[in-house]
């Protein structure tokens, strides 16, 4: 009786591609979680006189729902055009799903009722934000850099910390 | 009856190619204007151009009557089985900001209107000032706020039907209003009041129930409108207070026959000439990324012959994924009819008497829109611009001679755009 080895030259091969696939999957999803469950934060430009912001009132100047004022000027909310970005942060901030976010503002752009904030790539809103004052965006925390950090989305399911 | 039906849709895609080729004009020459200028950035997003649609059709199980809603001359039913021009609609709009505090907007709908044509209509041209962080003042066209959707009531893209449930929404007595609205925006603990209040006017055509005349409603009006909101709840009141005009010769005719009979206290139903008119709204809404629950009631109040009406609706919807379905229940009541108790007997052989009750008996059974219906939907979001509808609904007409107004299923398939 001729008895085949457990592992072969060429099944040796197989596993060892068969696992490189698997690790690189692995990866893939990795990578994945780890950038939904990134932290955000809510960032203006160092100068601006404004040292922290709630949730609600995020949610409020992204929504167009009601002004921020400091020192007599309006804080400038800046969109990114980033889904999964985008996605994460109404999700947090507001509890909307991006379908519902869009509707949201179809329904007070065509009522005449409001206009949504600038949407942007993240570099460009990055780049608008140190470049003007009185304007806020919000970027995962490890690219907040020099910004001044108004409010951090925590990716967990806890509240909210604000920066005061 | 196929060929009829396809020389009308062709007729239809005709008209309506016609005027929104003039709008699209418009349009790209206020887009080139805006974006060409060397004053203007584009970075700045300052002046955009957008627009909304619906492409659909409906048809209705039932030859004996019109499914119609709104301003429609007619819909499926009796004129057609199948309608593509109950839904249909098409609009442009062009928004522009000026500083942060002032914007100017223009939108134009076309659709089905009374004149039994897409003359595109202008339903918003006004200038929006925001003086402080919670106040707005517009001055212009604005859309009436009374129920959760009339403001956006042409916008069926944003709405989770496939159309306002017609036994509330028909009851407005204006639409497309031009006037003045203070708004502000007051925090209550953990809730946000919003409050609206304006006068306005406002005119629209629609047809006279039981006849082919087209009558202008015209309106004078104040309203006070107030939205509570929480995280997902969000309640509605808004109660509308002025004098209504609605005088096509038909009703007119049929007021002076009354008075000439010496009938005038009944003539006074008919002759609809700045008839004192309120109309209460009442709404919640309930929505998170999974649920809807929505319900609205109304009521209306006319110094007429059709003096009150009451609607109310039941939604509850649910999300899977992409997908939403829905179901409705709505209703609509009126007390028309008790109008028909205090007509006069009068003797058979006064031949003019008899004509001018039968006449009275007539506007007002045309008058009675009472009716329930029960509606089952859903709807699929095809990509991030686009939502595929498809609604069911049951509709059982109340207070008539079951031969008169049979029940009826309509059935309708509506793709909802924006751009």
């Amino acid at each position: 009786m001729k008895f085949r080895p457990f592992l072969s030259a060429d099944s040796s091969a197989g596993a060892m591609r068969a696992a490189s696939l698997w690790t690189t999957l692995l990866l893939l999803f990795l990578s994945a979680w780890a950038k939904s469950g990134t932290d955000l934060a809510v960032v203006t430009r160092k100068d601006t006189p404004i040292h922290g912001l709630t949730r609600q009132q995020v949610a409020d100047l992204f929504l167009g729902r009601q002004r921020v004022s400091v020192q007599g000027q309006p804080l400038v909310p800046i969109d990114l055009s980033d889904p999964a970005l985008r996605q994460d942060f109404y999700e947090r901030v507001a509890e909307m799903s991006a379908i519902r976010v869009n509707a949201y503002w179809a329904r007070l752009v065509f009522s005449g009722k409001g206009r949504p904030p600038h949407k942007v790539p993240l570099d460009q809103a990055t780049m608008q934000v140190r470049s003007r004052p009185n304007t806020i965006t919000y970027l995962p925390l490890e690219q907040a850099g020099d910004l001044k950090i108004l409010l951090i989305l925590p990716a967990s399911e806890r509240p909210p910390e604000g920066v005061h | 009856m196929f060929t009829n039906q396809r020389s009308e849709d062709f007729l239809w895609l005709r008209t309506r190619m016609r005027r929104p080729k003039l709008l699209f004009r418009i349009a790209w020459s206020i887009w080139f204007f805006v974006f060409q200028s060397p004053a203007s950035g584009i970075e700045e997003q300052d002046f955009a151009l957008r627009g909304f649609g619906t492409l659909g059709a409906a048809c209705f199980s039932t030859g004996k009557w019109d499914f119609l809603r709104d301003e429609r001359p007619d819909g499926p039913g009796r004129s057609k089985h199948c309608d593509s021009k109950l839904d249909s609609n098409f609009g442009l709009q062009f928004d522009g900001a000026f500083g942060e505090s002032l914007t100017l907007t223009f939108q134009a709908v076309g659709y089905h209107g009374a004149d039994d044509r897409f003359t595109p209509e202008l339903t918003l041209a006004h200038l929006r000032w925001i003086p402080s962080t919670r106040t707005t003042i517009r001055v212009g066209r604005m859309q009436n706020p009374m129920f959760f959707a009339s403001e956006y009531r042409n916008v069926l893209y944003v709405q989770p039907w496939v159309r306002p449930p017609t036994e509330l929404y028909n009851l407005a007595t204006a639409y497309s209003t031009d006037g003045a609205a203070f708004s502000t925006s007051l925090p209550l603990k953990d809730w946000r009041l919003d409050l609206e209040m304006g006068v306005g006017k406002s005119q629209f055509n629609v047809v006279l129930s039981g006849s082919q005349e087209i009558g202008a409603v015209k309106s004078d009006f104040a309203y006070l409108g107030a939205l509570l909101e929480r995280d997902h709840w969000a309640l509605k009141a808004g109660l509308l207070n002025g004098r209504v005009t609605y005088a096509p010769s038909a009703l007119n005719l049929l007021g002076l026959q009354l008075v000439s009979l010496g009938l005038h206290e009944l003539a006074e139903d008919f002759v609809f000439d700045h008839k004192r008119a309120m109309l209460l709204g009442l709404g919640i809404k309930y929505e998170t990324d999974l649920w809807l629950f929505q319900g609205e009631y109304a009521y209306r109040l006319i110094d007429a012959f059709n003096r009150k009406q009451q609607g109310a609706y039941l939604l509850a919807g649910r999300r899977f994924g992409n997908w939403m379905i829905y179901g409705i229940l709505a209703g609509a009541w009126s007390g028309t009819r008790d109008l028909l108790h205090r007509l006069p007997s009068g003797s058979e052989s006064d031949a003019s008497l008899q004509a001018a009750i039968a006449g009275v008996e007539s506007t007002v059974n045309a008058a009675i829109e009472d009716r329930i219906s029960l509606s089952a939907g859903i709807a699929r979001p095809l990509g991030s611009l686009a939502i595929l509808k498809f609604q069911v609904d049951y509709v059982r007409p109340r207070n008539r001679p079951e031969d008169a107004l049979p029940s009826g299923i309509l059935t309708t398939l509506n793709l909802d755009f924006i751009f």
